[in-house]
């Protein structure tokens, strides 16, 4: 076509030199030859190309089943894409390439449970010297034993082609079968802190017996790309993987826009839509459906669901989640939620009763971060019907971290509903109008869920309760942020200031602080909530900072290794940093021997505070290793 | 050596609002500088690139038809013979489509929704039309003259 064209005008130009008054045949010639031109350009262009070397490897993004890509949504919706384009969802998973690649990987070597991964950049590859994945295999006798020596170790040199995450952490995958399947480097990248880290210690875990194999297309794909199809084969369980798209895109939440994109060609339907003011039925918009509905949109991910039935599991294989936004969740995922009865079979069950302590507290208020959805709708506030995630977030009018509306302050979200309070805020929360206890959040959304390093806010909205904290086991936001008090004074407060019945406490409740008796002996969930806490702002103002240091100094050689990570770098914030050179993957140790100088720093304004076992302005170290003795041990996995 | 030609008030219209076009759109495109230097947001941003574009549009178009009036002023002295309604009618499509073209970019980026200029952009194709009819009678003027002559 380009080359008959190019004939064309050639043989234009030869006539115009040639001939004479051929100016208007001539004009017309081209103009037609620009129409025939213009007409068999390409309406939009088509992703996925086989052309990419790597699509053999990796799945690929197709436009299919509806679905045609941010890009396409980018030409009549700049705004939007520009502020989704600068969102951490769209970058939930990206094929690596140097624009994409936070990670150092420049000759790293990396060692985790006795193997080495070197990594080497080859121009804009990234490749990984490992142990082969299936060598273990393959080496083991039939009674499951290694059978290899060091020496017959099988190497293999991989690409990490795809990357997952890029605000605090990133982590990679590689391809070793001849399907899609792509496989997790054990290793995460810390973009704040820059360093690699084994990937099992950036949750809030036990150390594992066993190594973990994370599959992309078995898991990931489900919330961190558009519309992720695995296509498992029935009989040879090979992967053939496709996406809409890699990361969380416009048609995640507005649904497939082949329709719409195609109706919207026609300006007449554009203008005549505009000036009747009607919404556009081809397209959903999140913002216009009722809550209940807009706000499942986002629990497609941000929730703990499962698929309802056996069927619908060997479906998603083969076609991915059949939940378009705008339908009923419910009708495909099951939502978990904790049962309300503590009769219910379910929490008499030891297996399914585990789960729940995992990652709910006891009043199923949710302990991982990424599960929102299922704290929203334990929340009063949601059961009125018009409340929903995007009464304080917004994907297009917000700053990339965390989503807040910027049309709403803080407090605006609440005050919307709750205007009377507003009113006289100060008589409502007996804190200064203007301080950390007045802003509604920090006393009806604490920071009791955790993921990534750091405590988030519960999205189970509620009062502050001293019950909470002993039949729920959840810490209650008043001692979150007065860390120095007990659970006794926050009961004769509540009580005061609101009525509340102040359930009978265990003598320690009254004699020690919340804060040290939740960072000594309490589980490893509530040791990191507690280590973040000595390190926010609020509280360092409500408790004042001078007498953490020796306490989160007992974090440092704590057996979770998110717990020793959460309270190094409080202290990190407590002293100065050059004094304190601590690694929490060091070995066991080193890491004692920082614990040591640390719990032996004085705060000689402090005195004698027995509540946060300060004796004439030292800590009491055998007054914590009582409390400490009685630490409760139970297993906690929090991994997202 | 011989008189001076006396203008014609078609000339002189054309010469004049030519120049005043060109004063005018050059000063709009240093204003659209002057919002990309200060990085003024109901410009500059993403979410304002149709109005960006529209804006950009005007400036182009309004210089250049500001020219294409100063060239229109010079033809009609230079095409001989050219008949008056002819002349008339090329005159006032092109003084209509400077008008229309320039003002219906402009205002369709003045509101803007999405994607889509706003309803200002409708002034455009008309312009068009006259602009193109205005080109083709002075081309068959143009053509035309010294016809008799030659």
């Amino acid at each position: 076509m380009e080359a008959l064209l190019l004939a064309a005008a050639a043989a234009v130009a030869l006539w115009l030199l040639l001939a004479k008054r051929a100016w208007p045949p001539a004009l017309l010639a081209l103009l037609a030859a620009a129409g025939v031109a213009l007409s068999r350009l390409p309406v939009e262009s088509k992703a996925g190309s086989p052309s990419d070397p790597m699509t053999s490897e990796r799945p690929i993004a197709e436009r299919a089943n509806g679905y045609v890509s941010s890009d396409t949504c980018r030409a009549c919706h700049p705004g939007q894409y520009s502020t989704w384009h600068d969102s951490y969802h769209r970058r939930m998973t990206q094929v690596v390439t140097p624009q994409t690649m936070l990670a150092d990987w420049h000759g790293a070597t990396l060692e985790v449970r006795g193997k080495t991964f070197k990594l080497t950049q080859k121009g804009d590859e990234y490749w990984v010297d490992m142990v082969d994945p299936g060598w273990r295999d393959d080496a083991r006798s039939a009674a499951g034993k290694p059978t290899a020596s060091k020496k017959q170790v099988r190497r293999v040199k991989t690409r990490a082609l795809v990357a997952t995450g890029s605000h605090h952490q990133q982590v990679f995958w590689y391809s070793a079968t001849e399907d899609r399947k792509l496989y997790l480097l054990p290793f995460t990248w810390l973009v704040v802190e820059k360093r690699w880290v084994p990937y099992e210690h950036t949750f809030l875990r036990p150390n594992l017996a066993t190594e973990q194999t994370e599959i992309w297309n078995a898991e990931c794909i489900k919330c961190h790309s558009t519309a992720g199809r695995p296509r498992r084969d029935p009989v040879t369980k090979k992967l053939d993987t496709r996406v809409a798209e890699f990361g969380i895109a416009c048609e995640s939440c507005h649904g497939p826009a082949e329709e719409h994109v195609r109706l919207n060609r026609n300006p007449a339907r554009r203008y005549a839509l505009r000036l009747s003011g009607d919404d556009d039925p081809s397209i959903l918009n999140p913002a216009k459906l009722d809550a209940k509905k807009s706000a499942e949109i986002c629990g497609q991910c941000h929730s703990v669901s499962g698929m309802k039935t056996r069927s619908g599991k060997r479906d998603w294989w083969k076609d991915g989640f059949p939940y378009r936004p705008g339908a009923e969740l419910r009708k495909h995922r099951e939502i978990v939620q904790r049962p309300k009865d503590p009769n219910h079979p379910d929490l008499l069950d030891p297996t399914r009763r585990f789960g729940f302590d995992q990652i709910m507290w006891n009043d199923g208020a949710i302990r991982v971060s990424g599960r929102e959805y299922t704290g929203l709708i334990e929340s009063p506030c949601f059961a009125g019907g018009e409340f929903s995630c995007l009464s304080c977030h917004s994907m297009h009018q917000s700053e990339p971290n965390d989503q807040l509306r910027r049309d709403v302050s803080e407090d605006q979200a609440c005050l919307q509903c709750h205007d009377s309070i507003g009113k006289d805020l100060g008589a409502h929360t007996h804190h200064g109008e203007s301080s950390a206890g007045s802003r509604c959040n920090n006393c009806h959304m604490p920071h009791t869920s955790y993921g990534l390093f750091k405590a988030i806010r519960a999205h189970k909205i509620g009062s502050p309760s001293v019950r909470e904290s002993t039949e729920n086991r959840r810490p209650n936001a008043c001692n979150l942020c007065h860390l120095d008090k007990t659970l006794a004074w926050t009961g004769e407060h509540l009580s005061k200031w609101y009525g509340q019945k102040t359930p009978a406490l265990d003598p320690e409740w009254s004699t020690h602080a919340a804060g040290v008796l939740w960072l000594l002996r309490g589980d490893a969930g509530q040791r990191a909530l507690v280590a973040w806490h000595m390190g926010w702002a609020p509280a360092q103002d409500a408790s004042g900072r001078e007498w953490m240091a020796p306490l989160l100094g007992t974090t440092l050689n704590d057996p979770y290794a998110a717990v020793r990570f959460i309270g190094a770098r409080t202290l990190r914030g407590l002293l100065d940093a050059d004094m304190f050179e601590y690694d929490y993957m060091a070995p066991a140790a080193e890491r004692e021997r920082e614990l040591r100088w640390i719990a032996a720093i004085k705060a000689p304004t402090v005195g004698d505070n027995p509540e946060i076992l300060f004796k004439g302005g030292a800590f009491d170290m055998e007054a914590a290793d009582v409390i400490f003795s009685k630490r409760d041990n139970r297993i906690v996995d929090l991994a997202e | 050596m011989s008189e001076p030609r006396a203008t014609l008030p078609i000339e002189r219209f054309h010469l004049k609002s030519g120049w005043w076009m060109v004063t005018v759109f050059v000063a709009l495109g240093a204003a659209l500088e002057t919002c990309h230097a200060f990085k003024l947001g109901f410009y500059v941003d993403e979410s304002n690139a149709t109005r960006r574009l529209m804006w950009t549009l005007a400036h182009a178009h309004g210089t250049l038809l500001g020219l294409m009036e100063i060239a229109f002023a010079f033809s009609v002295g230079h095409i001989q013979d050219w008949a008056a309604g002819s002349r008339r009618n090329a005159s006032r499509s092109l003084a209509a489509a400077s008008i229309l073209i320039p003002a219906g970019f402009f205002l369709g980026g003045l509101f803007v929704h999405e994607g889509d200029p706003g309803l200002g952009v409708l002034l455009v194709p008309p312009g068009a039309l006259l602009l193109f009819l205005a080109a083709f009678l002075t081309a068959r003027a143009a053509s035309r003259a010294g016809k008799s002559t030659d």
